[in-house]
């Protein structure tokens, strides 16, 4: 008897061993992913004018990994991502920005969607108004200029748009994607 | 786990970014009327100061560059807007008429910026520079 109960924990540690080194994978692909999103965005001067607008593609993969698995794995591909992606194509003011989006989007995003009662592109667009509004707190305080408020209702309408088509994106991702990748997180032990 | 995109876009998402639209229009139209008139405009051309003329005189400035005449700004009524320009987009032009302190006019293409100035909150802004 011992000799199996060891034999089975034996090979449930495999197997947790292997779900880590999947889950290391995946998370991989989908900064990988990110990095591109955020690098075709340097690419396109997606630019109305106004300082801060754009698409915000890399969110498509931040509001995927969210829906797929959970906050704190998109919390790693967010910061991740913003720290890379700072390094490679911006600066650290640019660095400063998106974090400070980043993270309250997807802080007001993982709160929305436990409440289990909007659609993802509700929860994406309140996702891109955080996103913008948290941006506009640190380039508040960065600039120190009371006229930076004129940007701060584009930012919010703008920050709605761009988060209902990315989340209308995303959404039409996620139901294409194929079954062996969508339910990844939920045939294993995998979190 | 995962579940959640199966969810039927509804009502209540309906209900919850005409909420989200509307706060963005109330914050727009609170910003806007909170916002005051100035009293003239300064014209910088590539981050060095052109001009500054008073909003309440009307006339029309040409502004050069390079020898030609590049942009026309005109003051009306107590408004600025940008009557022509020589640049290919011609953003500059669509861009309206501008009265309220902070308000801009950008050409990009020029580096040219027209910015309303001399609101009541002035004395803030040069304490905070």
């Amino acid at each position: 008897m011992i000799p199996s109960v060891n034999d089975r924990s034996g090979r449930e540690r495999k197997q947790r061993a292997f779900s880590a080194t999947k889950k290391t994978a995946y998370l991989g692909l989908c900064l990988a992913l990110a990095l591109i999103c955020s690098y075709v965005e340097a690419l396109i001067p997606f630019s109305i004018g106004i300082p801060g607008v754009r698409l915000g593609l890399t969110n498509i993969v931040i509001v995927g990994v969210l829906y797929l698995s959970n906050w704190r794995d998109a919390l790693f591909v967010s910061v991740s991502r913003v720290l890379l992606a700072g390094f490679f194509f911006g600066s650290l003011y640019s660095i400063l920005y998106s974090f400070a989006g980043a993270l309250l989007s997807l802080f007001v995003m993982a709160i929305i969607k436990k409440t289990e009662k909007l659609h993802l592109i509700s929860v994406s667009a309140a996702g891109g108004v955080a996103h913008n509004a948290g941006q506009f707190l640190v380039a508040a305080l960065v600039v120190e200029n009371y006229r930076i408020l004129y940007y701060l209702p584009i930012l919010f309408l703008v920050g709605m748009v761009t988060g209902v088509l990315i989340g209308v994106a995303a959404a039409s991702v996620l139901k294409r994607l194929p079954p062996a990748l969508r339910n990844m997180y939920k045939d294993s032990a995998f979190s | 786990m995962g579940e959640g995109m199966d969810r039927k876009f509804g009502i209540r998402d309906c209900l919850f970014l005409a909420v989200l639209f509307l706060l963005g229009i109330a914050l727009t139209a609170a910003v806007y009327c909170s916002s005051d008139n100035g009293s003239e405009i300064e014209i910088t051309v590539d981050g060095q100061l052109y001009g500054t003329y008073s909003l309440g005189e009307p006339q029309r400035i040409p502004v050069k560059l390079e020898g030609r005449i590049a942009n026309t700004v005109v003051i009306e009524n107590g408004k600025a807007y940008m009557e022509d320009a020589d640049c290919p987009d011609q953003l500059c032009m669509h861009q309206g008429v501008i009265k309220r302190d902070g308000q801009t006019i950008v050409c990009l293409p020029h580096r040219l910026v027209v910015e309303v100035v001399g609101g009541e909150k002035e004395e803030y802004d040069s304490i905070s520079e």
